[in-house]
């Protein structure tokens, strides 16, 4: 029997404003939630998070869609949970 | 001796959303990208002044999270290094049970508005000092109280730098904050405090103005929050880089900074013609008695401010047992105890050169300011390092002849000047230069910088020396100025005369 097809759930963090540690380990929290498929979107202003929370990506297996610079200094990163 | 913490530490999995962003105002780490280090930890210590068992609490972090290695930062911070973020609500909880902060560090953003009030400075030794005018530690205690925290001013144009200092001395660099406190006497003995507003050392480096006010010591509060004020209101936001409040200081002058002051504190506060804070060219330094006359303090020199977590523990069992239960934490990154009988200073002396901090070493291993460069990516080598060769050649060469003469080197490794390289007698700051495809690491050195009565930023006299020269290159600098210097002339004054004539090595 084929596997029944499910729509991938999005989810947002805003994070503007955190220093670190909080970005990285309020997405890390986060991702602990979802479920496989599910995308997570984090916003951040904090550029050593930006670099942190790719780290955590590659080191977890997730898979890491993009990364755009939605506004000034301001970053959206956007993260599939495998 | 051993800490307890009360109850279970939690790990942030554990934790709710809520539960970790409670310590979002309070606490936080920095980035950093050397030496296998991502985050380090900043501790304040308002004052410089931890009691026995917040400098164990902190000594049992540096051992537990830091790899054991710990450094006293130029503001009396203590930081290490290594700190896994994953572990950091457990690190923030020991701090808070331990009633210790850190930096909020937002200058990790390139934006403006993340600026808070840093570890408040003052003279390490407040309270003890035989010639103190004023002891101030319950105001920098109060003020940190108040800023610590507190959202309406953590949203700065950009961090903002303090002290208040009661001490006879010029211990706590006020020209180089952005507000400096310094206790002074008026005629007739009324005691209170002046102002100096809008230094600062990094590029481009301004000295701090003086206020103009004679300040009741009731009043300062009350003045450092109205600055504060301002700063978030009026300081400029276009750019972080024109966002400290020394810009704000020197558009409208100390005169019109001073008016809107008075608009906001009407009590305590009189126009008063301050003239320079005085100068001694030391911080305290050695064994001194103190005002409780049957009492001493020893400062020990600690180079680069470097302290392994073994060292830590071992200096909390001296002072445990022979003096006062606190540690002193000074500006020029050493390290006080307290309280000593005169019958046990030289034990406690012979106790402390067992674990590595004597008081035999030379001048320099008190003056030498090191910024934390091998950690830090801006620095493009390790300065603690360099610091150190510097210091230890310099006392090979002159193992005697510059007893008493406070010659201070601080080394920064970029611009910003972390260990104030622009005030120092001799001054170097690391630099990057290309040969051919090559890149080398070099120094520019400064001569002649100093703060006090005529107070002056030192200037260049050697640009770009190769690193594995610049130990040599200080040592000429100096052996001129023994060889060359007028009778009682001070190394400042020596290279101020002697680079007005165009002198270069």
């Amino acid at each position: 029997m084929a596997e029944r097809w499910q729509p991938r759930r999005k989810h947002t963090l805003d994070l503007k404003g955190y220093s670190c540690p909080y970005p990285q380990l309020l997405t890390m929290k986060k991702l602990k939630e979802l479920s496989s498929g599910d995308v997570l979107e984090v916003v951040l202003d904090s550029p050593p998070s930006l670099t942190t929370i790719q780290g955590i990506a590659k080191r977890d297996g997730l898979r890491q869609i993009s990364i755009e610079e939605i506004s000034p200094h301001i970053w959206k990163v956007t993260i599939e949970k495998l | 001796m051993t800490l307890s913490y009360p109850g279970i530490i939690p790990l942030a999995k554990d934790m709710s959303v809520e539960d970790i962003l409670a310590f979002a105002d309070k606490y936080a780490l920095g980035s950093e990208a050397k030496r296998g280090s991502v985050h380090f930890l900043r501790v304040c210590v308002p004052g410089g002044i931890m009691t026995l068992d917040q400098f164990m609490g902190v000594a049992g972090i540096v051992k537990t999270y830091g790899r054991g290695y710990a450094e006293i930062t130029t503001r009396q911070d203590i930081q290490t290094h290594w700190i896994d973020a994953e572990e950091s609500i457990e690190i923030f909880s020991k701090l808070q049970t331990l009633g210790l902060s850190t930096d909020q560090c937002g200058q990790a953003r390139s934006i403006v508005g993340y600026g808070d009030v840093r570890n408040i400075m003052g003279c390490p030794v407040a309270g003890i000092d035989r010639e103190e005018i004023f002891d101030a530690t319950a105001l920098i205690r109060e003020l940190k109280s108040f800023f610590l925290g507190n959202r309406d001013f953590m949203n700065l144009p950009h961090k903002f730098k303090a002290s208040v200092s009661g001490c006879h001395l010029n211990c706590t660099f006020p020209e180089i904050q952005d507000v400096g406190f310094v206790a002074t006497k008026k005629e007739g003995g009324r005691t209170g405090f002046v102002a100096f507003v809008g230094g600062g050392c990094g590029s481009p480096a301004k000295m701090a103005k003086p206020l103009g006010l004679f300040i009741e010591p009731e009043a300062v509060f009350d003045v450092a929050v109205a600055l504060l004020e301002i700063f978030r209101g009026h300081g400029r936001r276009a750019s972080k880089s024109t966002a400290r409040f020394k810009f704000l200081v020197e558009e409208w002058g100390a005169g019109r900074l001073r008016s809107a002051l008075m608009e906001k504190v009407s009590h305590g506060l009189e126009i008063y013609a301050q003239g320079p804070p005085p100068t001694s060219g030391t911080e305290h330094i050695g064994v001194n008695r103190q005002k409780q006359g049957d009492r001493y303090y020893v400062n020990f020199p600690v180079q680069g401010g470097v302290l392994t977590c073994e060292q830590m523990f071992q200096i909390a069992s001296i002072a445990e047992r022979f003096g006062r239960p606190e540690i002193r934490l000074t500006p020029f990154q050493n390290l006080i105890l307290s309280g000593i009988e005169r019958k046990n200073v030289t034990i406690v002396i012979d106790k402390m050169e067992k674990i590595g901090l004597s008081l035999k070493a030379s001048p320099f291993s008190w003056t030498a300011l090191s910024c934390a460069g091998g950690f830090c990516s801006k620095a493009p080598e390790s300065i603690e390092g360099r610091t150190d060769d510097i210091v230890k050649h310099m006392e090979k060469t002159f193992p005697t002849s510059l007893k008493d003469m406070n010659i201070n080197i601080f080394i920064s490794g970029c611009p910003h000047a972390c260990a104030r390289h622009p005030v120092a007698d001799i001054g170097l700051q690391a630099v990057s230069y290309r040969d051919g495809g090559n890149i080398h690491v070099g120094y520019n050195i400064y001569v002649g910088g100093g703060l006090g009565a005529n107070s002056s930023f030192a200037r260049p006299i050697i640009k770009g020396i190769e690193a594995d020269k610049v130990s040599t290159a200080v040592e000429e600098l100096v052996s001129k100025f023994l060889r060359d210097k007028s009778d009682g002339e001070t190394f400042r004054e020596f290279y101020r005369r002697n680079i007005n004539l165009g002198a270069k090595i």
